[in-house]
């Protein structure tokens, strides 16, 4: 599940919002406009997501010539 | 004579005012829909997943390479894409690349994964990465061959990883007996993981590459099969995870690579890319 968070920074105000996976730790915690407050949580709401990737690559089986 | 952006009317285009205001970490593809009207024009930051480690049934496997890096102005789009690491497996084969992410115009690909041997995967540009070439940037820098430099270091076949802003992985030891050391992972923006060794000596397995902001994990160091695996790469917004036994770390949040197994050790799997968003 993923969760968007809207945050207030404490010293300007602010607004900025982070979407992430549920377990996933905050990624800014403090003000990336003066460095001063940290983020304060001011709402959050849950979103559609796909967890799974949209483009999966396609994984090599073998390759004869990278043997050291 | 001179003009100052911030009163004079004709520089409205310019980035004054620019903020971060989106950090995207949640996988898959997400919508958009809240963005200021009004806005019609944001900056960028586009990271892909990391690759996975590899792993190897006799010796060390390689590390995975690291996600792509790309920057620029988009049109405001309605839907972002995060792609996942390559997840790490205890299968002797080539480790999954990671996942590529978008948002807008811009682009980054997940790096490639392991090897089916001892080499490590190339790091990826605009586009994700298979092998040990990497991939042309987002800007048009060229794809790197195994070993070389480029904005995409390549990966690592019988040589060190290639250099970069995403960094290629590192490869492991081949050799199964006496005391091993692996390659680690080399200097970066964003990291590959380390290579593991696989030997019934003593065996150190290589630290995942550190990068400007974060640490690379370290290898893992024992007497037996059941030790050296390789650290994961340091990724954009945090720190490689240490192997464990013969197991590879997992990569950094953020397009590390994961680190390498050895002797059918679980292989680290890669970080998640990560998308910012300034307006």
């Amino acid at each position: 599940m993923a969760i968007k968070y809207e945050y207030s920074s404490e010293c300007c105000s602010h607004y900025y919002i982070e979407t992430r996976n549920n377990a996933d730790a905050q990624v800014v915690t403090k003000c990336n406009i003066c460095g001063q407050g940290e983020y304060v949580e001011t709402n959050r709401t849950e979103i559609e997501s796909i967890i799974e990737p949209v483009y999966q690559a396609v994984v090599e089986e073998t390759i004869s010539s990278d043997q050291e | 004579m001179s003009a100052s952006i911030y009163s004079n009317s004709s520089f409205t285009d310019s980035p004054y005012g620019l903020k971060l205001q989106r950090t995207i970490t949640a996988t898959g593809t997400t919508s958009i829909t809240d963005i200021p009207a009004g806005i019609q024009r944001v900056y960028a930051i586009v990271i892909g997943g990391g690759g996975a480690g590899s792993t190897q049934t006799t010796g060390g496997g390689g590390g995975g390479g690291a996600g792509g890096y790309s920057a620029g102005w988009t049109y405001v789009s309605t839907s972002v894409t995060v792609g996942a690491g390559g997840t790490g497996t205890n299968t002797a084969a080539a480790g999954a690349s990671g996942g590529s992410s978008i948002y807008g115009m811009v682009m980054a690909g997940g790096g490639s994964g392991g090897l089916n041997s001892a080499s490590g995967g190339a790091a990826a540009g605009a586009t994700t990465a298979t092998g040990s070439t990497s991939t042309i940037s987002y800007t048009g820098a060229s794809a790197a061959n195994s070993g070389v430099t480029g904005y995409a270091g390549g990966g690592s076949i019988g040589v060190a990883a290639g250099v970069g802003v995403s960094t290629g992985g590192a490869r492991g030891s081949t050799t199964a007996t006496g005391t091993q050391t692996a390659d680690s992972g080399v200097r970066g923006l964003i990291c590959g993981g380390g290579g593991a060794a696989g030997t019934t000596g003593t065996g150190t397995g290589g630290a995942g590459g550190t990068g400007d902001f974060y640490a690379g994990g370290t290898g893992s160091t024992g007497t037996g099969i059941t030790f050296g695996g390789g650290g994961g790469g340091a990724g954009f917004t945090s720190v490689g995870a240490n192997a464990s036994a013969n197991n590879g770390g997992n990569g950094g949040s953020g397009g590390g690579g994961g680190g390498g197994a050895s002797t059918g050790g679980t292989a680290g799997s890669g970080g998640n890319g990560v998308v910012y968003i300034y307006y």
